[in-house]
């Protein structure tokens, strides 16, 4: 009974991983953070934060708006070279990414910009997760 | 006199005991969104209770104190094995009935005597899926029901397809995910492909591959073929 701790709130902090050789997998949208903000009246910034440990395909992201419109012009980085046994070159990203997306000019009249961002990554631990779309609302400021 | 005595006593107990079960209820109520208590019952450690609680994304175990003051949400790790003591309990309160999953709609490869039993939901283009079939092809006795799981990419979807349309199911899904090789049957037989797709989601397999040993409990990611085995071994134990 007494040999036994109690690890409160956020087990996945990076002090109880290290404590307890951590096994658990982080749910998708912990494990890749979307947020987005406007650089300017027509152009949006999504930031995916990716935990430690995790990745995302760069061919798996597609962005629309809340309609289901898919956007055009988006500018992906390159991502770094995987070599993969069966599936080839595969570009992914680690740590971050953060993406340009054009805003039209009929959204930009509208002062918000409302994206659905599909994205899909893995976790070294061992598993895929499915694709997840995310919605995210930007404020716009005016041109 | 020995009535005002055992008052006393009475008092003293309930001083001790700190709140109910009932009380833990009470202090839930309302905060745990649309997640329903399952159950409240005294914690095997701490002076704590432990709640089920079972909510769309399934069953989640939280920690209440004995005055029903805190509530404690985070995982209990055994100081001396190191085992996720909550982990534990969450995988036993979500485990599904084995036999309920449609072992008709799975692709079954059995080796050796069969014994250690595994359903796999799998997806073709998820790079762990393809270590693991590597790894339960080398457990030994063992019977392995893939369950085609084409949710990673959208081109999953045709090679499952054509994977149940072949002759021999379990040879092209070897091929597939052993050797690279895709499918030649025409994707065009009647499959149970969406059905399963739409199983996965009600069982909540947001990753793959995800797996159910016998006795109902879930699993997520390739794990290492020791640890597999010693998990499939405890839930499929040898027969004497």
């Amino acid at each position: 009974m007494k040999a036994l701790l109690l690890v409160l709130a956020l087990a996945a902090t990076p002090a109880s991983a290290q404590l307890f050789g951590n096994q658990e997998l982080l749910e998708p949208d912990k494990a890749f953070r979307v947020s987005a903000r406007a650089l300017d009246a027509r152009n949006v910034e999504v930031t995916f934060k990716i935990a430690d440990g995790y990745y995302m395909y760069r061919e798996r992201f597609s962005f629309a708006t809340a309609d289901g419109r898919p956007l055009a012009g988006v500018e992906i980085p390159r991502g770094k070279v995987k070599e993969d046994q069966f599936f080839g070159k595969q570009e992914t990203f680690r740590d971050f990414v953060r993406i340009r997306v054009p805003v039209s000019a009929a959204d930009a009249a509208k002062g918000t910009l409302t994206l659905n961002i599909t994205s899909q990554g893995c976790s070294d631990k061992g598993i895929c997760y499915i694709p997840q779309t995310q919605q995210v609302q930007v404020p716009l400021p005016r041109s | 006199m020995i009535r005002a005595l055992f008052a006393l006593l009475l008092l003293a107990l309930v001083g001790t005991a700190g709140a109910d079960e009932a009380a833990v209820r009470r202090m839930l109520q309302g905060k745990l969104g649309d997640a329903a208590i399952e159950s409240v019952q005294e914690a095997p450690f701490g002076s704590l209770y432990e709640v089920v609680v079972r909510g769309a994304d399934g069953v989640r175990i939280l920690y209440v104190d004995d005055a029903a003051s805190v509530i404690l949400n985070g995982q209990a790790i055994d100081a001396k094995t190191g085992a996720n003591l909550t982990r534990e309990r969450e995988r036993k309160f979500g485990a599904i009935k084995w036999a309920s999953l449609p072992f008709d709609d799975a692709i079954s490869i059995v080796r050796g005597n069969g014994r250690r039993k595994i359903a796999v939901f799998s997806d073709p283009n998820c790079p762990y899926c393809k270590r693991f079939e590597k790894d339960l092809a080398r457990l030994g006795d063992s019977t392995v029901h893939v369950f085609l799981y084409p949710v990673i990419k959208p081109e999953s979807l045709v090679q499952t397809k054509a994977v149940w349309c072949a002759a021999d199911r379990a040879q092209a899904w070897r091929d597939l995910m052993l050797r690279d090789l895709q499918p030649t049957a025409k994707p065009d037989c009647a499959t149970p492909v969406e059905k399963l797709v739409a199983l996965g989601h009600r069982l909540g397999a947001n990753s793959t591959p995800t797996w159910f040993v016998e006795t109902g409990e879930r699993y997520s990611g390739a794990l290492a073929l020791d640890d597999l085995r010693k998990i499939l071994d405890e839930a499929s134990p040898p027969k004497r």
